[in-house]
């Protein structure tokens, strides 16, 4: 599965889909720019469950509550307390760490199927109480979200241009520190929790506290994920918090290829682009995506970047140590 | 160096270990031997923490590590081999043995720099299979060695963790006659500051290494001395070394 290459195709994959975005951003009007900075807010989604699932193993189906955490305190500090967006955001990151934090030390106690369904039933309670709280606009949610402010270097964020731009560059800032994480040491424990736990902790491992720290840190860059959706659209509602929305960005990574970072990336993208163009065309796109979601699982070898990785040409074979860690 | 007192061990109304008491002298070579079910590897487990004994002490130096979790005490330089390998599959045999060694060198929090940097970690990686003959396998994906290859990065994995004492079960448990043979030159090699204790059923291996056996029996100590004492003790004989040896 690890391979030499991995850091080489894993950035050149990013420079691709990069260039691709920024042709779109020329060529496209005010929806072609919009819908930039929703594929970019995924992609941060699918990556950072991506550290969390496809590198540590740690499969999270309640990752949509980070998201509604970062939608919802980002809507409540801008129009309850008149906050600007960065402020907001600010504020956020702290809050986020404490939430994961706390609900990370009761999960990652347990493995497998038990720490899907924590995440899970957690997930659950967050988007009982968004529906259920007059404080947090109920099912009508949260309207009037104001955007980061960006005046000051000359730049009007309402524009969607603007935005689209802004969201991909933090996409591809998450993109450039989750690549430095799993190339690290820490990275490599992480790899190694998901193959073998047990030996992990013979050689002396915290293994407890390796799971926590990267449930808090996928799940701080989930929360930002959500905040710059809620940005975007100007409105938060329940529905971004619903464990269905886990669910989707948990297919985005295995369809784009588990533990590869840019694989999700391009998951979201097209899983996305193919709802939103399938579900114009045809009133059954649901059978469609479902069947593509399959064929790939079935025969892509982890995903499209496992295609894609068969598909390049190999290297003449290089003999001698590979002491890489990827 | 590692003395345990009166451990017990019971797994529902078995009883697997029975008021085990072992002392280990630092630097030596200490074999504990016994027939299959005597719980030699149950003892392992609570040695290194795997299992929690039920009563008893354990204690490592001059620290009392009876509660300590598995991972404290490898960090405190108790470093375990399993009777059945258990490796990191997908990594190659260099990334195996620079996982043990980034842990012994305390960077495995480092998450801002890429591994590769980390030359001194990768040098103690490459020294370590060297000492355990894997030199020429170092990209070979671990999970896709031989048999007889993946015992040697088992054993190469407890080693890298810079241990003060090191538990090997059955290090040479299903390898070939050769393979056995590396395995002995391999352990008698292993610096004499290094507090050794081997589980084993080659009485070869045993005899050549140890300069203590324990001979366990149902869950009990049958036996304890050199291995003189041990190769003419009637009950040691009777029990289990099958008449004279």
């Amino acid at each position: 599965m690890i391979n030499r290459r991995d850091p080489l195709l894993r950035w050149g994959l990013v420079a691709a889909m990069l260039a691709v975005a920024l042709a779109v951003w020329v060529h496209s009007g005010y929806f072609g720019r919009y819908f930039l900075s929703e594929l970019a807010v995924y992609a941060i989604f699918a990556m950072s469950l991506d550290l969390l699932a496809g590198y540590t193993g740690l499969v999270s189906l309640g990752q949509a509550l980070f998201f509604g955490l970062g939608a919802y305190a980002t809507a409540l500090l801008t129009t309850r307390l008149g906050l600007g967006a960065a402020a907001a955001m600010a504020l956020l990151v702290p809050l986020a760490i404490l939430v994961s934090a706390v609900i990370g030390a009761l999960a990652v106690r347990v493995g497998g199927i038990f720490f899907i369904m924590i995440t899970l039933a957690v997930g659950e309670m967050f988007y009982a109480l968004a529906l259920g709280n007059r404080a947090f606009g109920g099912s009508d949610g949260i309207t009037g979200v104001a955007r980061i402010d960006l005046a000051a270097l000359g730049i009007d964020m309402s524009d969607p241009g603007a935005y689209a731009l802004f969201a991909i560059a933090v996409a591809l800032l998450v993109f450039a520190l989750l690549d430095l994480v799993v190339r690290s040491p820490y990275g490599a424990m992480l790899r190694a929790i998901h193959q073998n736990e047990r030996r992990l902790r013979a050689l002396g491992a915290q293994v407890y506290l390796l799971k926590v720290s990267v449930f808090v840190l996928a799940s701080t860059l989930t929360a930002i994920a959500g905040s710059l959706m809620a940005q975007l659209t100007g409105f938060v509602s329940p529905d971004l918090a619903h464990w269905t929305v886990s669910g989707q960005v948990l297919i985005m990574a295995i369809v784009g290829g588990l533990g590869t970072l840019a694989g999700p990336a391009l998951g979201a993208v097209l899983v996305q682009v193919a709802t939103h163009y399938l579900s114009k065309e045809f009133g059954y796109w649901m059978l469609v995506l479902g069947s593509g979601f399959i064929m790939v699982v079935l025969f892509a070898d982890n995903g499209l970047y496992g295609l894609l990785r068969r598909l390049l040409p190999r290297p003449a074979a290089t003999k001698g140590p590979d002491l890489a860690q990827e | 160096m590692l003395k345990s007192e009166g451990l017990h061990k019971s797994f529902g109304s078995l009883r697997v270990l029975q008021d085990v008491s072992l002392v280990v002298a630092p630097g030596s070579r200490h074999a504990v031997i016994g027939p299959n079910g005597a719980g030699k590897t149950t003892l392992f487990n609570l040695l290194s923490g795997e299992l929690a004994a039920d009563a008893g002490r354990i204690s490592l130096g001059e620290k009392d590590i009876t509660r300590l979790p598995p991972q404290a005490r490898a960090r405190r330089g108790l470093a375990r081999s399993f009777q059945r390998n258990s490796l990191f599959p997908e990594m190659s045999v260099a990334e195996n043995l620079a996982l043990a060694c980034a842990l012994a060198a305390r960077v495995e929090w480092r998450a801002w720099r890429s591994f590769r940097r980390f030359t001194a970690v990768h040098a103690d990686a490459a020294a370590v299979a060297a000492a355990v003959g894997l030199q020429d396998l170092l990209a070979e994906p671990a999970g896709q060695l031989s048999y007889g290859a993946q015992r040697q990065v088992e054993v190469g994995l407890a080693l890298a963790c810079r241990p003060r004492v090191l538990l090997l079960d059955e290090p040479t448990a299903g390898m070939s006659p050769q393979e056995t043979r590396a395995m002995q030159d391999l352990i008698g090699r292993l610096p004499r500051d290094l507090t050794v204790v081997i589980i084993e059923h080659d009485m070869d291996v045993v005899f050549s290494l140890a300069d203590r056996i324990t001979v366990l029996d149902s869950g009990s100590v049958l036996a304890e001395g050199t291995p003189d004492e041990i190769r003419s003790s009637a009950a040691v004989q009777a029990k289990y070394l099958g008449g004279p040896v």
